[in-house]
């Protein structure tokens, strides 16, 4: 409990330098591209094309979910599948491939991974923005349900960050774990219901329901009901429950880990 | 000029795992029991007190464990055991050290500065002094692994002096640049002296010792041989080099195996013991207190009882309701009516209203 104290202490303690390194670190990384930051937003947009080719017009027919228009439905879950995907893989690498620097340096080591987070932000809000206009030119009304987008919103941020600092440290520990890592979130992408629906689909009920106890999940369709009006925080009880369950354990071990073996990672470069 | 206290180091050991292997150096981090790897101690209880203003010099041969005792010092690397107190900031200079090769120049110092936590108006008004003072032209636009190593240390130099650390640890950095570039350094490292910062100075350069420090330690072999006036322990220094210089290869050889066999097979009690008979600390300490600086210091601290008791907790109540969701009968979501109705009426008004890209 003591070193969740601490890393969060040292999360919001250095807030201003996390902004500047990570916008930082965007400029440079785009600085040689002839397109430059709109990489970030061309990339998951081809990425999503394909998938609307495949999944929307090819398998489903175009079909709709719920009423509403496949392409809506899809986007809005997919905006915040591709900040997770994108930041857990990323931030996995965020203190291997910052320890040149620290190595010559104090630093609150565990700012790493949310200097990764917040960079994803820019092109989570472009993502974000497309799938918002996509959901307004469906008919989709705004309603009190919106509101909603900020709960979870903060879910989204709590899990990816909890499985950022986790992810960081095990791949400093131990390089296989990033590979793991990268595996199963792509088999994620299917199973989170990113890109079809879940409950509609022929999977077995007990699976379908095993399948919804994933957190990722949880956050995807939560995104869906704010947007598209379907369902409330509470009447969802036990999935919020569980959701921050797995959240706190996630970050209790991670940090846990963090603390013990930060001073240690220079040792193991 | 104050006296006040900037480094106190106690003791302070630093053992290297000889492991083979990542995999098993990983293993040993984690297991509590520390399995029987080959040991090597590259510090063998070094103590040692640093006043703001003062200008310490570390020398010795290659091997002695300089670097390492500044890394720790620095705060970069834990040590073993022993106690290490630090009052202020800390900037070390190594050889290109902590200079990103892709990078540029211009991008290295910003870097640099933003992970010091500067903010962009601060790197702003120090970016252009810092270049001034590297003074490699056009090269600062060129990435950091074209640069000569000249050019590489007088960067590493620059961005630290503008860091405006407490403490500068310089570890022989200055001995690959030239005399124009020594002498800038040299000004700089006196104006900091003068404000009552204080300075390590780390060089094989004994010319530069001299002249600069005003204590110097001299380490052999992970022990402190002598700690004292510049000038007594230079004139020990070259003594034994001189002497050990004149050596047979073999001699040199059997007395090289003959330390790092001590240091492989140096124990914490060894030290005690030592200490026991002998103190090489400042100040005398208890026996308790001692035998706690002996005393291998935790990684980090274990998990505590009750971070165990919730984090069982947590997973137990987690895999209940998780078992609770998949047996329920009832669908996970329930359907609502109004909204849900809402969107299903605006859907099937405006149905021929198909999606384009």
């Amino acid at each position: 409990m003591k070193s969740v104290w601490i890393v969060l202490k040292e999360q919001f303690g250095n807030l201003g330098m996390i902004f500047r390194i990570s916008r930082y670190d965007e400029h440079a990384e785009y600085q040689s591209h002839y397109l430059g930051l709109a990489w970030e937003i061309l990339n998951p947009i081809i990425q999503v094309g394909v998938y609307y080719l495949v999944f929307g017009m090819g398998l489903r027919g175009n079909r709709s979910v719920n009423g509403v228009p496949f392409i809506a439905w899809m986007l809005i879950g997919m905006s915040a599948w591709l900040f997770m995907n994108t930041s857990m893989n990323r931030s996995s690498k965020s203190i291997t491939g910052k320890l040149y620097v620290i190595s010559k340096m104090q630093f609150p080591v565990s700012t790493l991974p949310s200097v990764t987070i917040v960079s994803n932000l820019t092109a989570y809000w472009a993502m974000l923005a497309v799938a918002v206009f996509s959901v307004l030119v469906s008919g989709v009304p705004i309603t009190i349900y919106w509101l909603q987008f900020f709960y979870y919103f903060i879910c989204m941020i709590a899990f990816t960050f909890a499985m950022a600092i986790f992810s960081a440290t095990m791949t400093v520990l131990v390089r296989d774990y990033q590979f793991i890592l990268q595996s199963i979130l792509r088999v994620m992408l299917y199973l989170s219901g990113a890109i079809w629906n879940l409950t509609g689909s022929g999977l077995p009920p007990k699976l379908v329901k095993f399948l919804q106890l994933n957190p990722i999940y949880y956050v995807i369709n939560g995104y869906r009901s704010a947007f598209l009006s379907d369902g409330l925080i509470w009447e969802n009880k036990k999935a919020t429950l569980l959701f921050w369950l797995i959240t706190s354990i996630i970050l209790v071990i991670g940090c846990h880990l963090h603390v013990k073996f930060r001073a240690r990672f220079v040792d193991l470069a | 000029m104050d006296d006040t206290v900037k480094i106190r180091a106690r003791l302070i050991t630093k053992e290297y795992d000889m492991y083979k292997t990542r995999a098993d150096k990983v293993k040993a981090m984690l297991s509590v029991h520390k399995g029987k790897a080959p040991d090597f101690w590259a510090l063998k209880g070094v103590s040692l007190e640093v006043h703001s203003g003062e200008a310490l010099g570390i020398i010795g041969i290659n091997g002695s464990g300089k670097s390492t005792f500044s890394n720790i010092i620095s705060g970069i690397i834990p040590p073993t055991s022993g106690d290490l107190e630090i009052h202020g900031d800390v900037s070390i200079i190594a050889i290109g050290a902590g200079l990103k090769g892709e990078l540029t120049g211009l991008q290295n110092i910003r870097v640099k500065a933003l992970m010091s936590g500067m903010t962009n108006q601060e790197i702003d008004e120090i970016i252009q002094p810092v270049i001034d003072f590297a003074d490699i032209g056009a090269f600062i636009d060129q990435p950091v692994k074209s640069y000569s190593s000249g050019m590489r240390s007088r960067l590493g130099f620059a961005i630290a002096v503008h860091q405006h650390p407490d403490i500068l640890v310089v570890d022989e950095a200055l001995s690959v640049g030239d005399s124009t570039f020594y002498e800038k350094c040299m000004e700089k490292m006196d104006e900091f002296k003068s404000e009552g910062k204080t300075i390590i100075f780390i060089s094989h350069a004994l010319a530069q010792v001299e002249q600069f420090c005003d204590k110097v330690l001299w380490m052999h072999y992970g022990d402190v041989r002598e700690y004292g006036d510049t000038e007594e322990v230079l004139t020990h220094y070259r003594t034994f080099t001189g002497r050990f210089n004149n050596l047979s290869k073999k001699e040199k050889r059997a007395y090289q195996n003959e330390a790092k066999h001590k240091q492989a097979v140096f124990t914490l009690d060894d030290l005690y013991a030592r200490e026991k008979a002998e103190s090489s600390l400042p100040r005398p300490v208890s026996d308790a207190e001692l035998k706690q600086l002996c005393a291998r210091n935790s990684i980090g601290d274990p998990m505590s009882k009750t971070t165990w008791f919730f984090l069982i907790a947590m997973i137990l109540a987690a895999l209940a309701l998780g078992t609770e969701m998949v047996r329920s009968p009832k669908p996970l979501k329930s359907a609502l009516p109004a909204p849900t109705a809402v969107v299903q009426t605006i859907a099937t008004e405006t149905p021929s209203r198909p999606w384009k890209i």
